[in-house]
């Protein structure tokens, strides 16, 4: 029952970043691979101002957020937007580089130690046949609103429908008057808003370390491709299921370590069987 | 001295044996390969473990053998064997789908494999990893004399040139022929009636024994090995190996993979490392090899040296 | 030769092919025409395997088709043209050809890098007949440069000769003359009659020009909103009635 919460959890925490990678992945029509470190970087950064500037929590994670969508922009600008002509698979190859460069700055400066945030600790509460600390329910709670904030602002505010004009069809935006420009960089700072609270929250129920980004990713990844890569609730089906289906194999101890491997086994098995993926449309980007 | 000498030269060469691999994969094919360190990680377990003289490993009281002592010729061609049959899996379902998906398969297969390399105590003696890896003929010459080193690098070398000669013959034949058409537009090349999924399936193999027979050769040079020697990092780098040299061209793979893995990489293994933050020197090399490989992607995204023209003779 | 029984596509909501059957005789020049969008090239993408059509089947001789891969397909012995001419821009025109034969022992892995006498021997017969090729399609001063240099007539020529490569026992040309020369037109024409005569080839050609139509086909298919909507000589193509409000007033 305890993996059945673990899992709950996960696949809360992993849903916010997973709408946010599948939107930015339409958007810009390229797998990011940078993504799941822009979760541990911005994690990172309300260690720094948590922990070492000793500033209160909340106060830092906004600073932090507000670092993080401004890195987005940047690189969107100084690597992505200018190696756009040379097509995904490049694209791809660079977000690997800007991977590394965080992974490796991350272990520059902070070490390689798991690292935890200066908040009170808390003992758990009963709920149910569940033990869970009411951190853990507010980060539940607030990852599934903000997520729902997403599909809303996509669907009711102009630069939603601006970002979905683009993701279908970038000509027809840009002849109907959409600044696509601007769009794309809209797109660029939510979705790294998303990846930064994704961290936050995911460094709040496990350990942080520079490997968490890239491990996030993986699963990230896994959820994207099961849920249907382009299509949005598929990526927040995706998270919940591997979320769940990840922590749920702890209950065997042999696969105890292997959270991840299940994760992936799982995404193959959708590839070979259905590689459009449970949600997804044929089309993907 | 001269043993250290070798020594770099050696791990060079190992390493431009993997680049060559990922250039018949990515230069010639157009495959996405983002889990190299698995590849290689297979390569240098399976020879490791066959090579090694069967030694015991303790866990809770559980007493684990590993290694089966067999000679180094056998443990090299079951690293290759292994190495592509495993590119031969990921391949069936991922290879007719598009390119980006094979990325994410091959990051999160190394990833998988390196898990089970630190788990399997049974099999890879864990963290600790497996040590005293004989070196060829080490009956004659202890592992750690100058000989053996030279032996090492002589038999290094050798594979190095016979890999290079053949990823030489392919980008000319016919078959590479295909390979570019197919990189360039696959469609096409498909409708003119070549099976476009054989042609990738072969190269991935192929790189695939490339990369295992180089992390054979990584486990008798090192003679020990552990997990944390295949960590995704050494992917990036062979990619970065890969840009600044030059895809497509087997020069350029070696010219990255000297000017990365031995300038570079062994180059500042001189500066001193700054106390208690003995992960800050490597991590910074592995940053400025990150930025260096952006601005090579935005500055000359084919890298030092360009793709071989082809000239057809009448 | 070629029977295309009942086909349907949908692509999302849109039906793009509506029941459509077509037949083309052996050794014939069939014209497909029909107004922009309507449903002839997706026809010749169901026919050559790029898509799998959703109802209907597709039989070469007698065979079974449907469904089968454009590489199967064109082993089979039908080899189609695009369009917007798609040659391999960082390949020179003599290496266009040449990657289109048929049977290749150097496109064997390990034959390949062994490059035994036989690859050699047969490379070289390939080079003869590649040139022979780019002769009769005036192409050969140009063999070895890139194909970036050509003329929109002269790329779909080249085109041409890689089908012709593959030897073929049919071929689908998709608006063989489009973006060409009045001089470029007829000289197509002309070596379409040609390969009919002298390689005993059938043609099934979509077109827009209506000349090159008239003249060249011994049947014409006419296309209207992915349905067939007649067939029969350019005379009687000509005069009917659907046939000219659909599509043809415009231009006759």
């Amino acid at each position: 029952m305890i993996y059945l919460g673990f899992g709950i959890i996960t696949g809360a925490v992993l849903a916010l970043p997973a709408v946010g990678l599948s939107l930015l992945c339409r958007n810009a029509k390229f797998f990011n691979l940078a993504y799941g470190d822009q979760l541990g970087l911005t994690a990172y950064l309300v260690l720094f101002f948590n922990v070492s500037l000793g500033l209160n929590f909340l106060t830092s994670v906004g600073l932090s957020l507000i670092i993080s969508a401004m890195l987005g922009i940047f690189f969107y600008w100084i690597i992505f937007k200018p190696l756009r002509e040379h097509g995904g698979l490049i694209l791809l190859v660079a977000s690997l580089g800007l991977a590394f460069i965080i992974h490796n700055t991350e272990l520059a400066i902070w070490g390689p130690n798991p690292q935890k945030f200066n908040i009170p600790f808390e003992t758990g509460l009963r709920l149910g046949p569940f033990i869970v600390t009411p951190i853990q329910l507010t980060v539940i709670g607030l990852s599934l609103a903000m997520t729902g904030g997403i599909f809303a602002l996509l669907r009711y505010t102009g630069i939603g429908r601006a970002m979905r004009a683009t993701s279908d069809n970038i000509e027809l935006a840009a002849i109907k008057g959409v600044d696509t420009e601007r769009t794309f960089i809209w797109t660029w700072v939510i979705c790294s808003a998303t990846a930064g609270l994704g961290g936050v929250f995911l460094a709040l129920i496990t350990t942080l370390t520079p490997w968490t980004g890239f491990t996030a990713l993986l699963l990230l990844f896994a959820a994207l491709i099961l849920g249907g890569v382009g299509n949005l609730l598929g990526a927040l089906v995706g998270a919940l299921i591997i979320g769940m289906a990840s922590e749920c194999a702890g209950i065997i101890p042999v696969l105890a370590p292997y959270k991840i491997a299940i994760a992936f086994a799982i995404m193959c098995i959708c590839l070979v069987v259905r590689p459009s993926g449970i949600l997804g449309k044929e089309r993907g980007f | 001295m001269t043993s250290f000498i070798i020594g770099i030269i050696t791990v060079v060469a190992i390493y431009c044996i993997v680049v060559l691999g990922l250039n018949l994969r990515w230069g010639y094919c157009g495959l996405l390969d983002f889990g190299v360190a698995g590849f290689f990680l297979i390569g240098a377990y399976t020879t490791a473990i066959l090579i090694s003289a069967p030694s015991e490993s303790f866990l809770f009281g559980v007493k684990y053998t590993v290694g089966y002592g067999i000679g180094w010729p056998l443990g090299l061609i079951a690293a290759a064997v292994v190495s592509g049959f495993l590119a031969f899996l990921i391949g069936i379902p991922t290879l007719r789908l598009r390119g980006d998906y094979l990325a994410i398969v091959t990051i999160g297969v190394a990833e998988i494999l390196r898990y089970v390399a630190i788990n399997e105590k049974w099999l890879t003696r864990g963290v600790q990893g497996i040590r005293n890896i004989k070196r060829p003929f080490e009956s004659f010459f202890a592992a750690a004399s100058l000989p053996s080193d030279i032996i090492l690098l002589v038999l290094t070398l050798a594979i190095l040139a016979l890999f290079f000669i053949i990823a030489d013959r392919i980008y000319v034949s016919p078959f590479g022929r295909v390979l570019r058409a197919m990189r360039e537009d696959e469609v096409v090349t498909s409708f003119l009636g070549k099976s476009v999924f054989s042609f990738k399936m072969l190269t991935f193999i192929l790189g695939g024994i490339y990369m295992g027979i180089a992390g054979g050769l990584f486990a008798m040079y090192t003679t020990a090995i552990e997990p944390y020697q295949f960590i995704p990092t050494y992917t990036f780098l062979i990619w970065a190996c890969l840009i600044v040299g030059g895809s497509g061209n087997n020069w350029g793979a070696i010219l990255g993979g000297a000017l990365l893995m031995g300038l570079f990489i062994q180059a500042t293994r001189f500066l001193p490392s700054v106390a208690g933050q003995p992960q800050l020197i490597p991590a910074m090399r592995y940053i400025a090899v990150g930025i260096l490989l952006i601005v090579v992607l935005r500055l000359r995204p084919r890298g030092l040296l360009p793709e071989k023209a082809i000239k057809i003779k009448e | 030769m070629l029977k295309a029984e009942g086909i349907v596509k949908d692509f999302g909501g849109l039906r793009a092919v509506n029941n459509c059957s077509i037949e083309v005789e052996k050794g014939s020049i069939v014209g497909l025409i029909g107004p922009n969008g309507a449903g002839k090239t997706t026809l010749f993408n169901v026919i050559t395997g790029m898509y799998k059509p959703d109802a209907g089947k597709v039989t070469f001789k007698g065979e079974n088709i449907s469904g089968l891969r454009p590489d199967q397909i064109c082993q089979k012995g039908i080899t189609r043209t695009f369009q917007v001419s798609r040659e391999l821009k960082i390949m020179t025109l003599i290496e266009n050809v040449m990657l289109a034969f048929k049977d290749q022992i150097g496109e064997g892995i390990i034959r390949g890098i062994l490059n035994t006498a036989n690859v050699k021997q047969q490379e070289r017969e390939n080079l003869k007949k590649a040139l022979e090729i780019l002769k009769a399609l005036k192409l050969y001063d140009l063999r070895n440069e890139s194909v970036v240099i050509l003329s929109g007539g002269q790329r779909k020529m080249l085109e041409l000769g890689q089908a012709l490569a593959t030897e073929p026992k049919m071929l689908l040309l998709d608006e063989p003359t489009a973006g060409s020369t009045v001089t470029e037109t007829g000289m197509m024409v002309n070596f379409i009659r040609r390969m009919r005569e002298e390689q005993e080839l059938t043609f099934l050609i979509v077109e827009h020009k209506m000349e090159v139509i008239m003249g060249l086909c011994d049947k014409i298919i006419v296309i209207s909103y992915g349905e067939k909507l007649m067939e029969g000589s350019a005379d009687e193509v000509r005069q009917n009635e659907q046939v000219r409000e659909a599509y043809l007033g415009r231009e006759a």
